[in-house]
């Protein structure tokens, strides 16, 4: 009787794993009509959207960072709104404004007109151009999914994913992001360069009549629902663990600290780089068919997970080191059992 | 593809316990093939540390040679070289790299993401802690279970190390078995002391001789012993390898493990085999044995015993009564000897006691000793220190011939009544007898240990006395007897004549005190015999010393000669023919001269050389040994005897 129940819920796990990558292969599929490569970043971008959290897209004007954006929403029947961020941009441009509301009813009254943060994924275009106090606006709206204005607090609606783009070129006159915003950025996405043949197709795509449409393949009910499914997948202690100690491995306090760690690292990464790393592989596991996720998953989704959570020193600034050399080398050197 | 793969899974359950173990099991091989590896890579990496210690210790032992306690640090370091390899081997072998390592290789190796890894550590859970996907994630696993293969997983690896690990035990094997050849020079083993002892070669020589003559002879066992000390002593002042305090130390060590016996218990050993042989003498069965002890002819008298033994077992021929009771009778009072003297000692001596304490008393009560009294007390005690002298000499006499007695004694016993078991006493009285004698006979050889260490003290005393002068003489002689050129000695040319005949014979002649000795045939020719009677005047004028005769004067004893002397004395090439003479009696006692012809072209020996002096050397010793010679001079006579002995 037992074995028959769990082999039903067996099964029903296994049509749910199976359901979602249908639809995340649909979702790719439909991606794919208009963004040429850049599997890792799509992939990055669709896990953001599943883990329930936010993007931060890195990259060199031109790749197609704003379009992969706008292409994820126009494929998930979701609001889609784009902030350009300005060095003149106000909260209130992002938050949304009290205006007065003449009616012929109940006369004059205030009423607040919702800014573009209320969309369900928001483009948050060169968001390291505009001022700290409107890049912190962003923060309530963030982590909370909610926006207070006065004495109201409003709900931002489900799903919601905050996409920002940076231009790392272009440093003049921008305002990194702080810390605590960046901690609250899922996974740090680098928009590469694309390959040979990826230019070739996004030249015979955008230079001929072709013009592809994307359809919506996903509603947002479903999107909640992968989004707990996510959430549902078991992890491995042994697993969990090697997590824990790739996270430890980043703060120089820790006793057995890696030598570029020791050297360049001011700050490791928060917890919140933990929770993204196992939800990150969580989803990897859903998009490879796999019930669990395994130490494979911790790996790869590592660098995009910590990278922007690790705060360089001024020898690391100095040389040029990346957090992902750091990362590789904690990677490769940090046993996966212990 | 993914859709069948993990329908399968779904498909798998109800199998997931039978499975899982497999998994398990796979794992654990995976993982113990794991270790192992580990271990071989640490042992390996590691042993050419011990190796290479052993190897250099092993060289150092071997080239050094050193073999005794001094090798005891090497072990040591050794050893914990070895000890700490092996923990460190053994750390390598019990470090687990956690429960899920073998999973986790089985995953790598088969790319499986993490299935068999998290499936394991799923099924860790109880059922009722286990949620849907942790089952679900357990069914993918053991789907692909039986296809899991940990040898491939995990395959053998040789150490990077081991090349250079298996020549290095080969070379270290090597070395064990090769050996460094040792020139062992035991002259330079023992560095020569500061202050070493010399002496002339001519004397080293002469003990070697003596220690070889002595370790020749079979001997009992402590005085192989003390044989073999000195020859190793000897062999030490040959070497120069001792102090003169040193050689004088071992003497005394020597001396006093020899000196066991005194002469004065010897004489009451003597005295009691004397006691026993007059008891033994009044049985006519027993007299030749009285005869023999009386003799102290131990040896005898054992041969004596024997044949007694056998008489009193004949049945053929029976003693008669009276006889048995006479040789009882003999018996017992031979084997009560020690007992009754020490009971005549111990009379007399409670009798000069008594006297003693009456005179005591006397002195007690304030009256004054007369003259006589105080004379008499005097002797008295006098009398009783003898005696107790007496009476352990006799007591320590009576102990080596308490077993003799014991058997005597028993075979008187057993005379009348069992022939046989009395004939067995006696033969056993026969076999202490025989131990008494070679107790004798290493006294004997004891003796004469003693007298070479009384020859050798003296001769360091003498030649401390001497100092460096007679030192260089005697190297001189010492060269000059080996035919070497010595350089000459003081007061002329020794041996030079004014002789010109043809290459002679050389006379020996005993020098006298200005006047020359008759020497007859001291001047004949070669075949001469009985020669001509020496005059004195012709022999020699008055020299200022015992030698000196007419040829030459030469400074010390015998380096002069006499006149008859014929041939160059420096060219001893002469025939090889020996020739006795019969001297004239001059009426002063034995005399003889021998002429020696054509002594050896190096030094002087001979065969007729070696004859006389044995006869001289014995004559001289039998002289000495009769103390007719002061002791002072003993020295002399025999250190001349010493230098004069013939040579090889």
């Amino acid at each position: 009787m037992k074995d028959e129940s769990i082999m039903s819920e067996n099964q029903s796990v296994t049509q749910q794993v199976l359901d979602f990558q249908t639809k995340v292969a649909t979702l790719r599929q439909e991606i794919g009509r208009v963004i040429v490569g850049q599997k890792e970043v799509v992939d990055g971008v669709i896990a953001c959207l599943l883990a329930g959290s936010h993007a931060l897209l890195e990259g060199v004007p031109g790749l197609g960072k704003t379009m992969l954006v706008r292409t994820l929403a126009q494929a998930v029947r979701l609001d889609f709104s784009r902030i350009q961020f300005t060095p003149d941009l106000m909260p209130a441009d992002i938050i949304g404004t009290t205006v007065i509301d003449e009616s012929a009813n109940a006369g004059k009254v205030f009423e607040f007109r919702k800014g573009p943060i209320f969309s369900h994924i928001v483009l948050a275009d060169e968001v390291n151009r505009a001022t700290p106090k409107t890049q912190s606006a962003l923060l309530e709206a963030m982590q909370e999914h909610r926006v207070t204005v006065g004495r109201t607090t409003y709900t931002i609606e489900e799903p919601y994913l905050v996409m920002a783009t940076q231009n790392p070129l272009e440093m003049e006159g921008t305002y990194p992001l702080p810390e605590a915003q960046l901690d609250r950025f899922f996974y740090k996405l680098a928009v590469t360069f694309p390959s040979r043949e990826e230019l070739h197709s996004i030249v015979d795509r955008t230079t001929t009549l072709h013009e592809a449409e994307v359809k919506a393949v996903l509603e947002r009910e479903e999107i909640l629902g992968m989004q707990k499914l996510v959430r549902q997948v078991a992890v491995a202690r042994h697993v969990q663990d090697y997590a824990v100690r790739l996270l430890q491995a980043t703060h120089v306090q820790t006793g057995k600290a890696f030598d570029k760690v020791q050297r360049f690292v001011r700050t490791g990464a928060s917890p919140r780089g933990l929770q993204a790393m196992l939800l990150g592989a969580k989803i990897q596991a859903l998009f490879d068919g796999r019930f669990a996720p395994g130490i494979e998953d911790i790996r790869s989704v590592a660098p995009l997970a910590l990278r922007h959570r690790i705060l360089l020193n001024f020898e690391g600034e100095a040389e040029g080191v990346t957090t992902d050399a750091v990362i590789e080398q904690i990677l490769s050197q940090l046993p996966e059992s212990a | 593809m993914r859709a069948a793969r993990l329908l399968g899974a779904s498909k798998a359950l109800g199998k997931s316990p039978q499975q899982i173990s497999l998994l398990r099991v796979k794992a654990r091989n995976a993982q113990a093939r794991a270790r192992l590896n580990r271990l071989f890579a640490t042992a390996f990496r590691w042993a050419p540390g011990p190796l290479g210690y052993a190897a250099i210790g092993l060289t150092y032992v071997k080239v050094a040679h050193r073999s005794d306690g001094s090798s005891g640090w090497l072990w040591l370091g050794g050893s914990l070289l070895l000890v700490a390899w092996l923990g460190i081997s053994a750390r390598a072998w019990l470090r687990r790299a956690g429960q899920s390592e073998g999973g986790l290789l089985l995953d790598h190796f088969h790319e499986l993401k993490g299935r068999v890894g998290n499936a394991l550590s799923f099924a860790e859970l109880p059922l009722s802690e286990r949620t849907p996907f942790m089952e679900a994630a357990i069914q993918d696993a053991v789907r692909v279970g039986p296809e899991l293969s940990p040898s491939l997983a995990v395959p053998w690896l040789i150490p990077r190390e081991t090349p250079f690990v298996v020549v290095l035990f080969f070379g270290l094997l090597g070395l064990s078995l090769l050996e460094v050849r040792v020139v062992r020079e035991a002259e330079r083993a023992a560095p020569k002391a500061s202050q070493a002892l010399v002496l002339a070669i001519d004397d080293v020589e002469y003990f070697k001789e003596i220690s070889a003559r002595l370790a020749e002879a079979p001997h009992a066992a402590d005085v192989n012993q003390a044989i073999q000390r000195f020859n190793q002593l000897v062999l030490d002042i040959a070497g120069e390898r001792v102090t003169r305090d040193e050689v004088f130390r071992r003497l005394d060590a020597l001396e006093r493990d020899l000196a066991d016996a005194s002469d004065a218990e010897k004489a009451a050993f003597e005295q009691a085999l004397k006691d026993r042989a007059s008891e033994l003498k009044s049985s006519q069965q027993s007299r030749a044995l009285g005869e023999a002890l009386e003799r102290h002819d131990v040896v005898n008298a054992e041969k004596e015993l024997k044949k007694l033994a056998e008489k009193v077992r004949q049945q053929k021929q029976p003693l008669n009564r009276p006889d048995l009771e006479r040789l009882k009778k003999a018996l017992e009072a031979a084997s009560q000897q020690t007992q009754k003297r020490l009971e005549r000692i111990e009379a007399r001596r409670q009798e000069l006691l008594s006297q003693t304490r009456r005179l005591l008393n006397k002195k007690k009560d304030q009256k004054p000793l007369s003259a006589q009294e105080a004379k008499e007390q005097k002797e008295t005690e006098r009398k009783l220190e003898r005696l107790d002298r007496e009476k352990r000499e006799a007591t320590a006499a009576g102990k080596g011939l308490a077993g003799l007695d014991k058997e005597l004694a028993e075979a008187a016993q057993k005379l009348m009544k069992e022939a046989g078991l009395s004939a067995k006493d006696l033969e056993q009285g026969a076999e202490q007898m025989n131990r008494t004698a070679q107790s004798e006979s290493s006294q004997q050889e004891k003796q004469q240990l003693k007298k070479r260490l009384e020859e050798l003290r003296e001769l360091l005393r003498q030649q401390g006395q001497a100092g460096k002068e007679q030192m260089k003489r005697l190297l001189r002689f010492g060269q000059r007897a080996r035919g070497g050129n010595g350089a000459p000695a003081e007061g002329g040319e020794p041996g030079e004549t004014n002789g010109k005949g043809p290459k002679g014979p050389i006379t020996l002649s005993r020098g006298g005190p200005g006047e020359g000795i008759d020497i007859p045939g001291g001047s004949g020719k070669p075949d001469a015999r009985g020669g001509q009677k020496g005059q004195k005047g012709q022999k020699g004028q008055k020299g200022q010393k015992p030698g000196q005769g007419e040829g030459s004067e030469g400074a010390e004893y015998g380096t002069g000669h006499a006149g008859g002397l014929r041939g160059d004395s420096t060219k001893l090439d002469g025939k090889f023919k020996d020739v006795s003479v019969v001297a004239a009696d001059t009426g002063e006692g034995a005399a003889s001269a021998e002429v020696i012809h054509g002594a050896a072209q190096r030094g002087f020996t001979g065969r007729g050389y070696s004859k006389v002096y044995t006869d001289y050397r014995t004559v001289a010793e039998s002289v000495i040994s009769k103390d007719e010679v002061p002791a002072g001079y003993r020295f002399y006579i025999r250190r001349y005897f010493q230098l004069i002995r013939p040579r090889e």
